[in-house]
């Protein structure tokens, strides 16, 4: 059995102090790791991603997250990464990491994403460079994201971690007008077509938790005010591999470029 | 002309939401703000106590002729964490 831990938005900073780490006391006996999926800090400055740290500091288990869009408020990102890093907490972005956890090869792969809606009302890849710009980036990030998830494809167990949302039933709660903010489609079919046991996300503070993508991987919104608790526990009892899911390949998606009409 | 001198800005709720944002004492995207004719709510979890009074006193700076009703709280998580069993 793997037991994941996993929390988002906790939003940090110095007048936050003292407010997580009681929560996490009992950690180590629930969980085997924790993920944190995103917006750690308020604005992006590297002093709250230390207060984090600090507050992170005793939980006896391995970390591993993605930065949210808060996280790069401040555009110190190089720095909020070093603070983590030199805690011992692994920070992904398009890339993965393997861990042995109870004899189980355990692979996450984390991109924090981007929005741009899901399908039926969705930005296209067209126009002005700034809007092209945002749903570009959006197609690189699920990219990256589709790769990093293949090189885990020896693990028992593939998690995908991100911050923005794969699906819309994870925003259930949220104004329908800011789902295109609040993640994209293109997310979720990388998941789909590399395979993943979970997708875990947080950034949609109104949503809901559980969903699945359109290929059938369960998907968790994990940020605090979702939750109403400090963090969600996922196990796997039975861990098995979990087959790709045989997608079509769209034409408008090979090599990442559409051609909008 | 209009009687009612606070309704000039049909925007101000917008602006009191894009402040708060900026707010370095903030960062909040998820406060609802409402404005009427004498007043402005602000609805929402925001993460401590020093955030809600911030929250509170930007309003105040953008609409400082309307009332001021903060009914933002401090989130807190105590319940014990669930457990999901997945396939
Ligand atoms: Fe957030
Ligand atoms: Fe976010």
């Amino acid at each position: 059995m793997i037991r994941i831990a996993a929390m988002a938005d906790v939003h940090f900073g110095p007048d936050a102090a003292g407010t997580l780490g009681p929560h996490l006391a009992s950690l180590p006996e629930r969980a085997d790791i924790l993920l944190l999926a995103g917006d750690l800090t308020r604005i992006g400055d590297p002093a709250e991603a230390q207060v984090l740290v600090e507050e992170l500091r005793g939980v006896g288990v391995p970390i591993v997250t993605v930065l949210g869009n808060h996280d790069y408020h401040a555009q110190r990102v190089p720095e909020i990464v070093s603070t983590l890093v030199a805690a011992g907490i692994d920070v992904l972005e398009g890339d993965s990491i393997t861990l042995e956890i109870e004899g189980c090869r355990l692979g996450i792969a984390g991109v924090k994403g981007f929005g741009g809606g899901f399908v039926g009302a969705s930005a296209s890849d067209f126009g002005e460079p700034e809007m092209r710009a945002f749903v570009q980036h959006t197609k690189a990030r699920s990219a990256r994201l589709e790769m990093a998830l293949r090189d885990l494809e020896a693990c028992d167990l593939r998690i995908a971690l991100l911050h923005y949302a794969p699906t819309p039933d994870t925003l259930a709660g949220e104004r329908a007008e800011l789902y295109p903010f609040l993640g994209s489609y293109l997310l979720a079919e990388a998941i789909d077509r590399a395979g993943a046991d979970l997708a875990l996300h947080g950034h949609a503070h109104a949503g809901s938790e559980h969903g699945v993508t359109a290929g059938g991987v369960p998907v968790r919104n994990v940020a605090q005010p979702v939750l109403r608790r400090a963090y969600a526990i996922y196990c796997f009892d039975d861990i098995g591999k979990s087959a790709p899911v045989d997608l079509p390949s769209p034409p408008e998606l090979a090599g990442w470029r559409y051609l909008a009409h | 002309m209009t009687d009612h001198p606070h309704d000039l800005d049909p925007y101000l709720a917008q602006h009191v939401r894009e402040a708060l944002a900026q707010d370095p004492r903030i960062g909040e995207l998820g406060v609802d703000v409402e404005v009427d004719e004498d007043e402005v709510v602000l609805r929402g979890g925001v993460t401590s106590a020093e955030r809600r009074a911030a929250v509170a006193e930007v309003a105040r700076d953008l609409a400082p002729d309307r009332t001021i009703r903060n009914e933002t709280t401090v989130d807190t998580f105590d319940g014990a964490p669930r457990e999901e069993h997945l396939p």
